[in-house]
């Protein structure tokens, strides 16, 4: 059975003049131990699927309709407890930047704490301390009790990232969201906190899903990748398979604009700008900016086809003869 | 020593102010001598100075003693009618504030904000003279100018100078109403402008603290949305507003005459503002000189206060 499962999600933004439709229909799954990818250019509403995942959007978004499947309960139509109980002991989610994920005005200890009474009901305080101090060795950071003492501001971009993992940790009993951990890091320590992310969530028999542009990142740590684009999942497919043969144009050029040290030029990016939310386009959202775009592209949403046995797509080109699937193409 | 000058070069004479115009020359002549005001400025300055570190500030022309005598007697009533506005401001503000920026946009939030307008439109005295009518005229529930009723002059010993203190420390309970009755008006007069603008400040702040990544970040771990509101959102929302109750209090030193006018209350704003009209250089000089070290002292405990809530200003020095 699949740990989590997203089907057909819409969410939307409302802000006092426009409504902006951010997801359109997303599908998605991860199974148990498995590392899932997500890659697509910035707000294409990456965070703001994680962000749903949990229902912690805020007060301007809504779930409009869809599912979301915890160990085959619905979050979205389940009581307020058990949604607080898979908060608290489920799913772990670390934020893309690690300044403005900590309060500033209390400790790390106080921090943590608070997280970990929830998520081990029933522990004594000396316990939960001990916990604390465990959690902060295993993210590898030097002399715990000092750090468990410090304010957000005594540590550096690193340091206060890995206590931010060592907080999802606490309460990621099986899986792990990971929204651009090292986005807002210093390049020589990305590499670090994403080997450091990849060995805990392998060690502690986690899932995952991890968000990230650095696609090189993901190839390396993920088993299986969903493309996305402007609130739709474009391409899914076997990480080997996707980076080496991508089907869906976008997912194309995403690869092929990778800026790589062996080449001089700089690449050249992927021509034109997301989609306007508030007036997205109609057919496919991304035939805008899409070289392959004929006719139908422009009045006709594609629908998800299998393409082969683990693959999915979303795209005209590939539609002809196959069948609409509706899900997952792994799902039974 | 700026206001010292400033005091000096007020046009007309201060001996005539206070005495009238029929005195005697020789009489204006020896109070002058008296006052040094026949020596040069910079020896003025300097017999001044010389008198403030022992705790004198000069004769007052008007009450004919000390200065510091009548301080010590109407500051007192000044500094009572300040700490209840920091109290009123407080049990005002904070509650106003934190159920305003609970649901923003909600029915309350409104409530508070009209209240709000309400509450700033309306200056000190307009507010003295509207409770006055209010509860004093139309109700009758509150006395309208003064700090005690007649009953009780003379009934409560001279502690602290504080009435309500005095008579609550002496046991006299009926006093201790009655005082705080005649406390009532002057007070809201004096702090509700401000306290609503607070309230304001702390909505403004707690509401873009809850749109944070640490307040998501905490949602996530399945904390209860009550402890994240009054624990992990006031506390940094707090250092916002608590700078400007600082400075609002300190100015409300200076704005206390209106309202110690209007209510007939024996402070030391109503004192320096005769004082001013009558050109007692002295006593001038020596209301600003306390006003600017009252305005110190609450400016020192609102840096107390922010450094015991915001370790970003307990521990930065120490970090660098």
């Amino acid at each position: 059975m699949n740990l989590l499962e997203v089907r057909d999600l819409y969410v939307k933004y409302r802000s006092y003049w426009y409504t902006y439709h951010v997801l359109d229909g997303i599908t998605l799954r991860v199974s148990p131990r498995e590392k899932v990818g997500l890659i697509g250019e910035s707000g294409a509403g990456k965070t703001t699927l994680l962000k749903s995942i949990l229902q912690i959007l805020p007060p301007q978004g809504r779930i409009v309709r869809g599912e979301v499947l915890w160990k085959g309960v619905d979050l979205l139509k389940a009581d307020k407890g058990y949604v607080m109980n898979v908060r608290r002991k489920g799913i772990g989610m670390i934020f893309q930047d690690p300044l403005s994920a900590l309060n500033p005005v209390f400790k790390i200890k106080d921090q943590l704490l608070e997280v970990l009474r929830y998520s081990y009901d029933g522990y004594s305080k000396s316990e939960l301390l001990s916990l604390a101090e465990e959690l902060i060795r295993s993210v590898l950071l030097p002399d715990p009790a000092r750090v468990l003492e410090s304010y957000p501001f005594q540590l550096s971009g690193g340091m206060r990232q890995r206590v931010v993992i060592a907080m999802a940790l606490a309460s990621a009993g099986d899986l792990l969201l990971a929204d651009e951990p090292t986005t807002n890091l210093d390049v020589t320590i990305q590499d670090q906190i994403l080997r450091l992310i990849d060995r805990l969530v392998i060690e502690r028999g986690l899932s995952m899903i991890l968000v990230s542009h650095a696609l090189g990142v993901v190839a390396k740590m993920t088993h299986r990748v969903y493309t996305m684009y402007a609130g739709n999942i474009v391409e899914e497919a076997p990480t080997p398979k996707l980076f080496n043969e991508p089907l869906h144009p976008y997912t194309k050029l995403l690869i092929e604009n990778v800026p790589r040290i062996s080449s001089r030029r700089l690449g050249e990016g992927i021509k034109g700008n997301p989609p306007d939310y508030r007036y997205p386009p109609p057919g496919c959202r991304f035939h805008p900016r899409c070289p392959y775009a004929v006719d139908i592209c422009k009045k006709v949403k594609p629908f998800c086809v299998k393409v082969s046995r683990d693959r999915r797509v979303a795209c005209h080109m590939y539609s002809e003869g196959l069948e609409k699937v509706d899900g997952d193409v792994n799902a039974n | 020593m700026l206001i010292f000058a400033l005091a000096r070069v007020l046009p007309g004479d201060p001996i005539r102010a206070a005495f009238g115009p029929d005195v005697p020359e020789e009489v204006v002549k020896r109070y002058r001598e008296m006052l040094n005001l026949d020596k040069p400025l910079y020896l003025q300055y300097f017999y001044w100075l010389r008198d403030v570190f022992q705790f004198r500030l000069g004769r007052s022309l008007i009450t004919v003693r000390d200065v510091s005598a009548d301080i010590a007697e109407f500051f007192p009533a000044t500094l009572e009618l300040l700490l209840a506005s920091a109290v009123f401001r407080i049990i005002v503000a904070f509650p106003l504030g934190v159920l305003s920026g609970r649901k923003p946009g909600a029915i309350m939030d409104n409530i508070i904000r009209v209240l709000a307008y309400i509450g700033i439109c309306i200056p000190t005295f307009g507010w003295a003279i509207i409770l006055q009518l209010i509860f004093a005229y139309w109700l009758g529930w509150l006395p309208a100018i003064g700090r005690i009723s007649e009953e009780f002059t003379g009934h409560v010993p001279r502690i602290t100078g504080l009435m309500t203190i005095d008579s609550l420390v002496s046991g006299n309970v009926p006093a201790f109403i009655d005082a705080l009755k005649h406390l009532l008006i002057p007070t809201v007069a004096l702090s509700i402008g401000g306290a609503v603008q607070e309230a304001r400040i702390l909505r403004a702040s707690i509401v873009e603290n809850i749109g944070r990544d640490y307040v998501l970040n905490m949602k996530s771990h399945g904390i209860p949305e009550k402890i994240i509101y009054f624990k992990y959102v006031l506390r940094p929302s707090l250092t916002a507003v608590v700078p400007v109750m600082g400075l609002d209090i300190a100015s409300a030193i200076g704005n206390a005459f209106l309202v110690e006018s209007i209510c007939n209350w024996p402070g030391m704003s109503r004192y320096g503002m005769i004082a001013m009209l009558r050109k007692d250089l002295n006593a001038i000089v020596g209301v600003v000189l306390i006003t600017g070290i009252a305005y110190i002292a609450v400016n020192t405990i609102t840096d107390i206060v922010l450094y015991v809530i915001d370790p970003r200003v307990r521990l930065r020095g120490r970090e660098e």
